[in-house]
């Protein structure tokens, strides 16, 4: 049941009409938020449902156990079972048949010959996304920050919300647990602004980011037909797909919630308008680049245990950032790369003489061009994110260039028009400096904007129920 | 502004609203939607990208605003729209003519329907002639075609035969009719998308309804060859209830009023004819047109043989261009003129 399909809204407008009905028995909102993420979650597979609960329970009662232990050795026992439960599930389901791949093909190498163990495994829905929030919320009760909650169904909910359930945002316990325990007010602002958040998702989704991946596929999946500016024109449209598919599932995600009000976190600030890799990470996918801040980074030392040990656990995180959206090789160097264009940043920081350079009267002119040099990073990234093996890294990187052949009018002209709404907003946003700036326009200004959307998602809007990228992580 | 910017990323800040203004935000969209709606409604017909839906506007329009009854009234496809010249017909067989071929997504039902609207305005024509693809013949009709008739809401069960839809279908019909932003988004995305490509498009009627094909399009023939080959191998062929009680209902009406009917196969690709798969298929249709014909006295099966063009006098494997156009209605005029000269001496 992706959210762009009719079934879909089919299910929400249901699920929303009884939500409305029982709007002053918060506790029956919950039980009937539970039955909708349940059967939302085994649309997609019922049998991974239970891996779902067996998640749920196992999580919910350690943590109890935990709450209730005054002996520090217990309390790191128990959180160590917790971290094994989680990661081993992850492990399993998400990486048992890369690493087992990769063993087998080192094996080889050595002169050994070890039988096939590749493993017919269904990868569940979401199983990142909840595994995370999973252990975030055993930390925070270790660490105190939190008291574990005795409410089965609120941490039920807290871990299945359908709105969050496949593709995040990964929401934090400290947030959304105290939402699911008292009554919620839906007032006209939540509505104004769920509204908003949903028509322009469902636009970033159906017209830019799917159309931008028609092109994108065309060009990647076809790509020893393509050379010079097409290459390079595929990598842009594909940097504009990934940002609007996710970002576009966010907004849904988070208009839906706000329509029933809860508050989810803000996933995406403008990161292309980001300055620096460590500018970016704070505007991309916030949810995760915070856990693993929160939840790695720091616990792995930060900053706090000199330089060297500072770009160690850097690039450790940045890896296992790659690694967490799936098992290969392209995503570890993803990350990896990621990680050293962090660890850059942080020696070009360092250096006060260039730090000096970037301030004064010019500063106006090379914060644009600042931008577009970080925007041509983040592009290239996506490009070792997109090839699904070295050799069409190798291929690609070879051949991009500036060189036109007979489709790239065509599909450079492709890639403006369905950019050029984004460009426009994010420019607006930007400004304004706030991502909610449509919804502070006056509503006369307001309705050719939203009529807009409206007549493109209809229009342009790709109706095969294209799935949401981030779905497979 | 772009220093007082840079420092932090973007809040969300909301402003406070007034239920009021939500509404007059929603309500005002939602209009502007619906009006833009009835401007598609309006603008399509006469300017949508879509050839096919075109033709069926023009035709019918054609049929319904015509001033003066006509000796030869020719139906049919694509393949009649494109081939058959009412001009060549007027002088070889005498009288007028008017080409309301349309295309194959409609089937012989559209012939049925546009021959009865015909004789409701002007009585029964002298003959009529129904040129269709040879292998199109039993062509269900595309429920999508069906509705781009300009004719009131419910005509496909009102006319005869009718077509009975089910309520999906209903519910389908009606997108299509009333909401065309949604239904022929393909048109409006092409329209608004790359307008100097949609207007170049447009297609060139003749007053007697030839539709003008300029240039060939040898690669795109091939290519459609081939598709119908592996296409049609190993089929049956099978008349649809629809089809056969159009063509039943024709041969009713070429009795009670007393015309011919000439049943014609359209001009076609003779790399098809060259693949003894698609000639045993066609003959199959040929055999269910010769049993039809010897059953009613006044549904002749001319062209039994299908007259066949290179690709680079195509446009694809059914439609000739216009400058083949009157070898295939010469051909066309000279067997139905064999025809007659034999049912005379008989």
């Amino acid at each position: 049941m992706l959210f762009n399909s009719y079934i879909f809204v089919g299910f929400f407008l249901g699920i929303y009409l009884f939500y409305l009905l029982l709007r002053k028995q918060y506790k029956a909102q919950n039980i009937l938020l539970l039955i909708g993420s349940y059967a939302f979650y085994a649309y997609f597979d019922w049998r991974l449902l239970s891996i779902l609960i067996g998640c749920t329970l196992i999580n919910y009662f350690l943590a109890i156990v935990i709450q209730g232990s005054s002996s520090i050795g217990r309390r790191k026992l128990l959180l160590a079972m917790s971290l094994v439960a989680n990661l081993s599930m992850l492990g399993f389901f998400k990486y048992f048949n890369f690493f087992a791949d990769n063993v087998v093909h080192f094996l080889n190498l050595v002169g050994l010959h070890p039988g096939e163990v590749t493993l017919k495994i269904l990868l569940p829905l979401g199983i990142s996304y909840y595994s995370f929030m999973a252990l975030g919320y055993m930390i925070d009760v270790y660490r105190k920050k939190l008291p574990a909650t005795r409410n089965l169904l609120n941490f039920a909910l807290f871990m299945s919300f359908f709105p969050y359930i496949a593709s995040g945002p990964i929401g934090r316990a400290p947030d959304l647990l105290p939402q699911f325990a008292s009554p919620r007010k839906i007032n006209v602002q939540h509505i104004d602004t769920g509204i908003l958040l949903v028509v322009w998702g469902y636009f970033q989704k159906m017209v830019i980011a799917d159309n931008l991946g028609i092109l994108a596929d065309r060009i990647f999946n076809g790509y020893t037909q393509y050379q010079g500016l097409d290459v390079v024109i595929g990598i842009l449209a594909f940097t504009v797909q990934i940002y609007c598919d996710f970002s576009g599932y966010t907004d849904i995600a988070r208009g839906i919630a706000k329509l029933m009000g809860f508050d989810l976190m803000v996933n995406f600030r403008l990161p292309y308008f980001a300055l620096n890799p460590r500018d970016f990470w704070l505007r991309w996918h916030i949810s995760l680049s915070s856990w693993l801040r929160d939840y790695l980074y720091i616990p792995l030392g930060g900053d706090r245990m000199g330089q060297g040990r500072t770009y160690l656990n850097l690039g450790l995180t940045m890896v296992l950032c790659g690694l967490w959206h799936g098992a290969a090789w392209t995503y570890i160097i993803w990350g990896a790369y990621h990680g050293l264009a962090l660890i850059m940043h942080r020696l070009f920081e360092r250096s006060r003489a260039l730090k000096a350079r970037w301030v004064g009267k010019l500063r106006g002119v090379l914060v644009p061009l600042q931008m577009a040099g970080m925007f041509a990073v983040v592009a290239f990234g996506w490009l070792i994110f997109r090839c699904t093996s070295l050799d069409q890294l190798s291929y690609m990187i070879r051949h991009a260039g500036l060189r036109l052949s007979a489709n790239s009018l065509n599909f450079g002209y492709d890639l403006f028009f369905f950019s050029l709404p984004l460009i426009l907003v994010s420019l607006y946003q930007y400004f304004s400096g706030n991502l909610l700036a449509i919804q502070k326009l006056n509503p006369w200004i307001r309705i050719p904007i939203y009529s807009f959307f409206m007549v493109g998602i209809i229009v342009f809007g790709v109706r095969q129920s294209m799935e949401f990228i981030y779905f497979r992580f | 502004m772009i220093q007082r910017h840079t420092k932090q990323p973007p809040q969300e800040i909301a402003r406070p609203v007034r239920r009021k203004e939500i509404l007059l935000t929603l309500l005002g969209s939602l209009l502007i939607l619906l009006l833009a709606n009835v401007a598609t409604i309006l603008y399509l017909p006469k300017h949508g990208t879509n050839w096919g839906d075109r033709i069926i506007e023009y035709k019918w329009q054609m049929l319904l605003h015509m001033d003066e009854p006509v000796n030869w009234l020719i139906l049919g496809d694509s393949s009649g729209a494109t081939a058959v010249v009412p001009s060549i017909i007027d002088q070889t067989l005498g009288g007028t003519s008017v080409n309301l071929c349309t295309h194959g997504g409609l089937g012989i039902v559209n012939d049925a329907w546009m021959l009865d609207t015909y004789i409701e305005r002007f009585g029964p024509p002298k003959a009529v002639l129904l040129v269709h693809f040879p292998s199109a013949w039993n062509t269900n009709p595309v429920l999508y075609s069906l509705l781009q008739i300009p004719l009131g809401w419910g005509f496909w069960s009102r006319l005869q035969p009718p077509v009975e839809l089910s309520p999906k279908q209903s519910f389908d019909a009606f997108l299509t009719r009333y909401a065309p932003l949604y239904s022929h988004s393909t048109t409006m995305n092409l329209l608004l998308k790359t307008p100097w490509l949609a207007s170049a498009s447009d297609p060139s009627f003749q007053d007697n309804g030839l539709l003008l094909l300029p240039r060939a399009d040898p690669s795109a023939v091939i290519a459609q060859a081939q598709e119908m080959i592996s296409s049609v191998t190993g089929t049956e062929v099978v008349f649809n209830e629809v089809a056969e009680g159009a063509f039943e209902h024709i041969a009713a009406l070429a009795e009670q009023f007393n015309f011919d009917v000439y049943l014609a196969n359209g001009p076609i690709y003779e790399g098809l004819t060259e693949n003894q798969e698609y000639l045993a298929y066609l003959s199959r249709f040929g055999d269910w047109l010769d049993t039809f014909a010897a059953k009613h006295e006044r549904v002749h099966y001319v062209l039994r043989k299908p007259v066949t063009f290179p690709a680079d006098l195509m446009e694809l494997t059914v439609h000739v261009i216009g400058s083949a156009a009157p070898q295939y209605t010469e051909a066309l005029v000279s067997d139905i003129l064999y025809n007659v000269q034999n049912s005379t001496s008989d």
